[in-house]
């Protein structure tokens, strides 16, 4: 891989998470069209921050909601 | 200004992604429990100065994590102010290359993380010092924009950047052991009686 690889892949994590200006964006998208072992991490770790997201599921504890419910309607609104 | 009588038609669903949060950020269900008690709360009696039109999840957000801050971190055991080790850019990636031979697909390294199970996934973001363990949530897990997260933490910009930085690579690093750990690497192209998850 080249520094300007490198250099490039520092700023994948936040291309991934749309915070690259247009400018820094157009940069990257034209560095993965032309260098595949990039694109390639670059698909890896958008699959990575997938899973990441889809693994974290947790199921609603039985009544919670109806707890917070009951909490609401004693609450003194103001 | 919003009113409150509108407020559980619009934040009740909201509460298993506050409830999910709110386990990754005690490690613990009934705190996890209390916190979503509370936060919903101060909601409810916080929601005439919420903007109606602005973004109300993200505000919730917000409530859930000032919460956590001020009253139940204090109850967290681990120290706060632990590093995770800095790795290098697509330090995972680069460690699978076993599997790449042994298939010759290109989508199996990808197989390899949909080897990786919800527990284990979980298991990392706990391991993460706090510190690097709520951007690192909010970010990837509830897909938060950087500026709401300096918002919800009160850190600047740059803060955000360099501890999600520096989380990510912890979970990579955690994940990668894991994957070594369960031999996830060198598996053959026909596995046999090792895992047998269906594939």
């Amino acid at each position: 891989m080249s520094d300007e690889c490198d250099r490039l892949l520092e700023q994948l994590d936040h291309y991934l998470h749309g915070e690259l200006d247009t400018h820094e964006k157009q940069t990257l998208q034209a560095h993965l069209d032309d260098c595949p072992p990039c694109l390639e991490g670059a698909d890896f770790q958008a699959q990575l921050k997938a899973l990441i997201s889809k693994r974290c599921g947790e199921s609603l504890p039985d009544g919670l909601q109806e707890r917070v419910l009951g909490f609401l309607r004693a609450a003194d609104p103001s | 200004m919003a009113d409150q009588a509108d407020f559980v038609d619009q934040a009740m669903e909201h509460m298993p992604s506050l409830y999910a949060a709110a386990v990754r950020m005690t490690r613990n269900r009934a705190d996890a429990e209390d916190l979503v008690q509370e936060t919903y709360l101060r909601a409810y009696r916080g929601f005439g100065g919420f903007q109606e039109g602005t973004n109300l999840r993200a505000w919730l957000f917000r409530i859930l994590t000032n919460t956590f801050i001020n009253s139940y971190r204090a109850k967290q055991r681990r120290p706060q102010e632990a590093d995770v080790e800095d790795v290098e850019d697509l330090f995972l990636y680069h460690r699978l290359p076993a599997v790449e031979e042994a298939t010759r697909s290109r989508s199996a390294e990808i197989d390899v993380l949909e080897r990786i199970t919800d527990s284990e996934v979980k298991a990392a973001i706990d391991d993460l010092p706090e510190q690097f363990r709520l951007p690192v949530y909010l970010a990837d897990v509830e897909g938060f924009a950087y500026k709401e997260i300096a918002e919800m933490l009160d850190i600047p910009i740059g803060t955000v950047m360099s501890r999600l930085h520096r989380g990510r690579k912890g979970l990579e690093k955690r994940l990668h052991d894991y994957v070594v750990e369960h031999n996830l690497i060198t598996h053959d192209a026909a596995p046999t009686g090792s895992g047998g998850e269906a594939s």
